[in-house]
């Protein structure tokens, strides 16, 4: 290194090329021009959308409550870890499952199973008892409950049609129920939403 | 960019620190020949690493290297790939259900039950048997204003979900809710969401009034 | 420009540049202590999950923000500002001019920060790895960082000396790296969003960058000056240094894909962030024979002298996490590693055991130089050291092993999650063991600091306090 100038250069070519060839070929060549959105797979219709609507709202709950520091969301492909053996989806995740999505929540630790998948794999009665104690559903786990996600009320006559069934020492007293708030409902029409049960052309499924 | 180093003194970094580089040590194998050792390995297991997995830098290639496509084709089941099973089918009511529950459910809720004094209940609703041209035109363009369900009154607001939803997924969606909860309606064509549309034109919320001429029982 | 005559030209430089630095220094060791408290609980929380559990911004994913927030952002960088500032104005041979626009970017920066950590506890967080904070206080974070990158510039630029040593190849390359990845990650992630999964691409791109050609460039810089330094010797392959630093450079930027394996990334972006991680090889090798070579060949000064303990741990840790990185990046042992708390604790080894210990080492050594006087506690040095040794064993060691076991275990479809679950718990116990010990050598830290501050700290209190009638009287106390 012989001076300032030829050290720039070097660092220049250095950050800049992995910033160019990396990045800037990644958006490219993955974004929804390159990638259509609405194809026909196999004789089917497959129709990739963002997150919409309630589940838009859910993903911003998702995002603020910080799931993503337990959770991913990509499935690798079958015979690489142990994803499709545990039946957290049946093909790998591309980029094309991603590409309209606002924020993209990939996360990298799985201190609790991946969730592209997890709309098919519960009900969202399911989604609301987990949400407000964890351990009402599984007997060991490690995530939290989120009792600021839900409201106990009072009520008289018959309960909420969205009141949460809960049994054993979680049913809340006599006259009282326990009913998910907006936030709670939006993340879990989110969750409900995650579901990658299409084809595509560079991923396929397996069954 | 040329520097102009006639003109600086020597630091004393250099008089205190002996950073000028002078392999006087006596050993057998010389740091710097592990250096250049690890250059060579490295690049060698680089290049290797770059020819065999770069799956020719297609951004479309998902798979390192050809021989996986089988590997992974030998994972599924006695169906043995995409034969049998009917994996590929779409079935409209596990559709409908997800478009249901990621924009409906909020308001008209899981159970279909609504929300007392807010959001009217659709199971076993008279409103949900009622011709699909109506339900369209509720869906895409909102209500607004009294109306009874289940001999119950309810004034409130259904947003439109026209600009949301999609002619199609409005109909999948509706499909679903007239076989849910007990209600045993048939299901609802995406042409019939289409052609609402396009009758109904850009528009505010619908009251019960102007939607008379759809309520045929 | 020159320097104070009545003092040799080093010690006037390291005087005349103690305003930034001992304010740099105050604020890390701030955010260092607030991080300590977090990292702890954010450690506790992973295996106890409802403890603390009620409220919205104590829940574990924002504290885990937070202490990542305060930790790298807070301690990090206002370390990093003090000890690059420092050591590029000793080897340019040149004060700092305008010293007061840094201790203005200081406070702006840790101003942002505490607005940044306040939006995290509200739910304002994003969902990338150390882009956390939120987008609002991207702006000021970057330009207190530009201030400091161009003024380590400015000085280099009006050196007084001829010598172009590595240390100040790696810090120049930091100060020009900094500012590039935080405007690409600002306005690729939350001004102009690109689409998809290219997010998820700039976001482990900036990390590595980060931690690798911000924090590990300027932790290498510090060794590279440290070693040669204290032990009076050559280093032993400081010919070849410059290959080491081209291939920094030119390789290592593309070293933040490998994480992504196995993600939803076309095969050839995941195999370059590979590639490049197999090039740094070279890298580790050269600068593992510059510092664990050179001091290994000279391990009997190493005992008793805390500065070189700090130093000889973070040339090992370095050595290690490279070895780390060459293996975690192939796609055979990612597979089980990845997703799993191996890499929280390669990660930890980097980012502590490398940096934050060569910046213990460097503090250690300046501020005596800078203030003209010795530590008051010198056994706290050498305490700080070896507790901060068991914790970071505590903390690497059982996260490696239990990283390994639970990527296995998940791997098993036969094994049931909750089992997975149950048994990782218990390794990440060792992990808020290992946060008592490392919190109280920052504690033994803050407390040294403090005493070597007291004669300033009572002289500005005598001056302060001084009655009329004696400043009247006009005597020069």
């Amino acid at each position: 290194m012989k001076s300032f100038g030829s050290l720039f250069i070097v660092v220049f070519v250095g950050i800049t090329a992995s910033w160019y060839f990396l990045l800037v070929e990644g958006v490219k060549s993955l974004n929804p021009s390159e990638l259509d959105t609405s194809l026909q797979v196999n004789g089917d219709d497959v129709t990739i959308i963002g997150h919409e609507g309630l589940a838009g709202r859910g993903q911003k709950v998702y995002r603020e409550l910080g799931c993503v520091a337990c959770h991913t969301q990509q499935v690798r492909r079958p015979g690489y870890g142990g994803d499709f053996a545990r039946e957290w989806g049946s093909r790998q995740s591309v980029a094309r499952d991603y590409v309209l999505q606002d924020q993209v929540i990939l996360g990298s630790k799985r201190l609790g199973p991946d969730l592209s998948n997890v709309g098919s794999r519960h009900e969202a009665a399911w989604f609301f008892a987990h949400l407000n104690n964890p351990s009402d559903l599984s007997e060991v786990t490690n995530m939290p409950s989120y009792p600021f996600l839900f409201e106990k009320r009072e009520f008289s006559g018959s309960p909420s049609a969205n009141a949460l069934v809960l049994e054993g020492n979680d049913t809340p007293a006599e006259g009282f129920e326990i009913v998910p708030t907006d936030d709670a409902v939006a993340l879990v029409a989110y969750l409900l939403s995650l579901n990658l049960d299409y084809d595509l052309p560079e991923s396929k499924r397996i069954k | 960019m040329t520097e102009d180093q006639t003109n600086l003194k020597s630091s004393e970094e250099v008089e205190d620190s002996n950073l000028v580089s002078l392999n006087d040590k006596n050993t057998f194998i010389s740091p710097e020949s592990i250096g250049y050792l690890a250059i060579v390995v490295s690049i060698v297991l680089a290049v290797i690493y770059l020819a065999r997995f770069s799956g020719g830098f297609d951004s479309e290639q998902y798979l390192e290297s050809s021989g996986i496509a089988s590997k992974m084709a030998n994972l599924g089941g006695s169906s043995g790939g995409l034969e049998g099973g009917d994996p590929g089918a779409f079935d409209p009511i596990k559709e409908g259900k997800k478009i249901y529950q990621t924009t409906c459910m909020a308001c008209h809720q899981v159970t279909g039950l609504g929300m007392t004094g807010a959001f009217p209940p659709l199971a076993e609703s008279e409103w949900v048997a009622r011709d699909p041209e109506l339900l369209a035109r509720i869906v895409l363009a909102g209500l607004q204003g009294p109306i009874t369900v289940k001999d119950t009154e309810f004034n409130s607001i259904m947003a439109p979900l026209g600009s949301i939803l999609n002619d199609e997924q409005i109909a999948l969606a509706l499909t679903y809710v007239r076989q849910e909860w007990g209600n045993t309606s048939g299901p609802v064509d995406a042409a019939v969401v289409t052609e609402a549309r396009e009758q109904s034109g850009e528009r505010g919320m619908w009251t019960v009034e102007e939607l008379k001429s759809w309520i045929t029982d | 420009m020159e320097s104070n005559l009545t003092l040799s030209g080093t010690a006037a430089i390291d005087r005349s540049n103690k305003a930034p630095f001992l304010v740099y220094l105050f604020s890390a060791l701030k955010w260092l202590f607030f991080a300590s408290i977090f990292g702890y609980l954010a450690s506790w929380k992973t295996h106890n999950p409802e403890f603390l559990n009620s409220w919205s911004f104590l829940t574990v994913g924002r504290v885990q923000a937070v202490y990542t927030a305060a930790f790298v952002y807070g301690f990090g960088c206002n370390i990093a500002f003090a000890v690059s500032l420092w050591l590029i104005a000793r080897l340019s041979g040149t004060e700092i001019r305008f010293r007061l626009v840094l201790i203005i970017a200081a406070v702006f920066w840790n101003l942002a920060l505490t607005v940044g950590v306040v939006g995290i506890f509200m739910g304002d967080l994003n969902a990338f790895e150390f882009l956390e904070l939120p987008s609002y206080v991207g702006l000021p974070l970057f330009l207190s960082s530009l201030i400091v990158c161009v003024w380590g510039i400015a000085c280099f630029k009006n050196r007084s000396y001829s010598e172009f040593y590595a240390s100040q190849w790696f810090l120049l390359a930091a100060f020009l790296i900094f500012p590039w990845i935080q405007i690409v990650a600002q306005i690729m992630l939350f001004v102009n969003p690109v689409p998809g999964v290219v997010q998820a691409l700039v976001a482990s791109w900036f990390a590595s960058n980060l931690i690798w050609l911000w924090f590990g460039s300027i932790a290498v810089a510090g060794l590279y000056y440290l070693i040669p330094k204290l032990l009076g010797t050559n280093l032993l392959a400081y010919g070849i240094a410059r290959r080491a630093f081209l291939v920094f450079v030119l390789a290592g930027t593309w070293m933040g894909a490998a994480r992504l394996v196995g993600g939803p990334f076309p095969a050839w972006m995941i195999t370059s962030g590979i590639v490049a991680s197999l090039l740094m090889i070279i890298f580790f090798v050269i600068t593992g024979i510059n510092f664990f070579g050179t001091l290994w060949q000279n391990r009997s000064q190493i005992v008793g002298n805390g500065v070189l303990l700090f130093a000889s741990f973070a040339s090992l840790a370095l050595l290690i996490s490279g070895v780390g990185v060459v293996l975690l990046s192939l796609r055979g042992v990612a597979e089980v590693s990845q997703f799993t708390i191996l890499l929280d604790a390669h990660r930890f080894l980097i980012f502590y055991g490398v940096f934050s210990m060569t910046m213990f080492s460097v503090v250690y050594y300046a501020l005596p130089k800078i203030l003209g006087r010795e530590w008051p506690m010198d056994f706290l040095v050498s305490s700080h050291f070896w507790i901060a040794f068991i914790g970071i064993v505590m903390l690497v060691v059982p996260l490696t092993i239990g990283g390994w076991k639970q990527g296995v275990a998940m791997n098993d479809a036969a094994v049931p999650f909750s089992e997975v679950v149950r048994f990782s718990s218990y390794w990440m116990v060792a992990r808020s063991m290992a946060w008592i010990f490392l919190t109280m050598g920052h504690l033994a830290l803050i407390l040294n600091v403090i005493g070597i501050l007291r004669p300033e700290v009572e002289t500005c209190i005598e001056d302060l306090t001084r009655t009329e009638t004696d400043a009247v009287g006009g005597v020069e106390s």
